[in-house]
């Protein structure tokens, strides 16, 4: 594996990680807004 | 839920403002107005560049005037609703939603592209989808850390001109590597090949208008927006300028119409490896810098047709910490890599100027309404649009000329462009119109205003 190959993955790595971060951060969000509107 | 909690933050100064709006449009020195070289010759650029610098000035002061009295998200959006009612608004919404989505997309395509020129083993597809991402988490964290972030960005990519323009040693006559006589052609095809050239003379300034979708996020909407959108406007026209002078003298006139990169093959025709380096970061920071300012751009401009009821409320959500429109920054993410990857990067481009280009036709009518709907001293103006209505008169004759010129080249994409927000149109007349609230639609304004007269 070359340094390109590297660094097309770690492009690849952190898309995804950054994904998950929001992804994560949203679901948090929704559940909170969705248990304030049921109290 | 609470009228409160569906606003975004107050925190953009004048700083902001500009690394908004320059930051959009910078990408356009950087590529796209050598084309108007192939249209309309060397000299055919200048005036091209200097003449939207013109309709950009008009625009900038009129947006500025109505934006520092509504400082609501969206922009010519929440002018729209106002000053034309529920459709105009609509479609002013939806212009400004695929004008800047578009444009999004085309700017991370072009990071691939150009990254894929340092090695061919450098796979473009995961850089277009982390630049995409990466901005859109920026967006989805903070305005205001999105913002200085491109406020440093754009500043660097606009120095790396000023590198460029020194290296020539444009100033000592005898060692300069300026050939402007040697290579320009002139005005190969007269008057016409300059109305030609208008189509891609708005790619110097094309953008800059976005600084008022931020309005709502400023301390004081009636200083940071005039200060910010006017001086933004000045640093385009003195890059333009400098843009257009540099690429003239050390690219030939045959190979300027038709490059991809013109500044960076400028950089390439000093053969300083320095200067060479630094405008390929430039070209990639301008590219990253309009895709971020139109996140922030698009999200805002859906945000707030959401919040009116015009599209589903459901848009309309601030996030609780970070008090972003968090799901409409989300929801533009999928729409903009599905622009990206369509692969017509061409076409995608020429819906976005149109979308823009409508905008302005709008925004010119509008002014009139606002002048005449609240004249002078019937309410406060952080800032005061001079000449009017010569500045609205312009705006509409040079957007026109502009229309017209790219009637030549692009009449197909411009019929399918109309076709789509006629289509659009009709759907929210006959389909979404009956969900829409018109009480809440203007209710902010109502009640600041006094009764605009005429009603």
């Amino acid at each position: 594996m070359n340094g390109w190959q590297v660094l097309n993955g770690l492009a690849w790595g952190l898309s995804a990680l950054l994904l998950a971060l929001m992804g994560l951060d949203f679901v948090r969000v929704e559940r909170a807004r969705a248990s304030e509107k049921k109290e | 839920m609470p009228e409160e909690k569906n606003h975004l933050s107050k925190v953009l100064g004048p700083v902001h403002i500009w690394a908004l709006g320059v930051g959009i449009v910078l990408v356009g020195e950087f590529m796209g107005w050598n084309f108007t070289v192939a249209k309309g010759g060397t000299l055919g650029a200048i005036i091209a560049c200097w003449v939207m610098g013109l309709l950009y000035t008009s625009l900038v002061m009129v947006n500025t005037e109505m934006g520092s009295v509504i400082p609501e998200a969206g922009g010519q959006y929440a002018m729209a609703k106002y000053f034309m009612g529920p459709l105009a608004a609509f479609n002013v919404g939806l212009m400004l939603v695929f004008e800047y989505v578009m444009l999004e997309a085309a700017d991370a395509l072009v990071v691939g592209e150009i990254l894929k020129t340092v090695s061919p083993q450098i796979n473009s597809l995961p850089f277009i989808i982390l630049t995409l991402v990466g901005l859109t988490w920026l967006n989805y964290r903070g305005v205001y850390a999105t913002l200085t972030f491109n406020f440093v960005i754009t500043a660097i990519a606009y120095l790396t001109i000023f590198v460029l323009l020194f290296s020539t040693k444009f100033f000592i006559p005898q060692s300069s590597l300026l050939r402007l006589a040697e290579f320009s052609n002139g005005l190969p095809f007269g008057w016409i090949g300059i109305l030609g050239a208008f189509q891609f003379g708005v790619w110097f300034f094309l953008g800059i208008e976005g600084t008022a979708l931020a309005a709502e996020e400023c301390r004081s909407t009636g200083r940071s927006l005039p200060v910010g959108a006017l001086t933004g406007m000045v640093t385009l026209l003195i890059g333009a300028t400098i843009t257009w002078f540099v690429c003239s003298g050390l690219v030939h006139s045959k190979e300027l119409g038709s490059s991809v990169y013109p500044l960076f093959d400028a950089a390439m025709a000093t053969r300083m490896p320095v200067v060479i380096v630094l405008l390929f970061i430039g070209t990639i920071l301008s590219c990253m810098a309009s895709a971020n300012g139109c996140i922030t751009d698009a999200s805002r401009a859906w945000f707030a047709m959401a919040r009116d009821t015009l599209i589903p409320e459901y848009f309309a959500a601030v996030h609780p910490k970070y008090r972003t429109p968090y799901r409409a920054i989300l929801f533009l993410l999928p729409i903009a890599l599905a622009f990206g990857f369509t692969g017509l990067l061409d076409q995608v481009i020429t819906f976005s100027i149109l979308s823009a280009l409508l905008v302005y036709l709008f925004t010119a009518v509008m002014m009139f309404k606002f002048r005449r709907m609240y004249p002078l001293g019937s309410i406060e103006r952080g800032y005061l649009s001079p000449w009017h209505p010569w500045t609205s008169i312009l705006l509409l004759a040079l957007t026109l000329a502009t229309l017209a010129g790219m009637y030549f080249g692009y009449w197909l994409n411009m019929l399918a462009g109309f076709l789509f927000y006629i289509l659009a149109s009709l759907w929210f007349a006959l389909h979404r119109y009956r969900f829409v609230d018109r009480k809440k639609l203007i209710s902010e304004g109502a009640a600041k205003w006094p009764r605009p007269i005429g009603y």
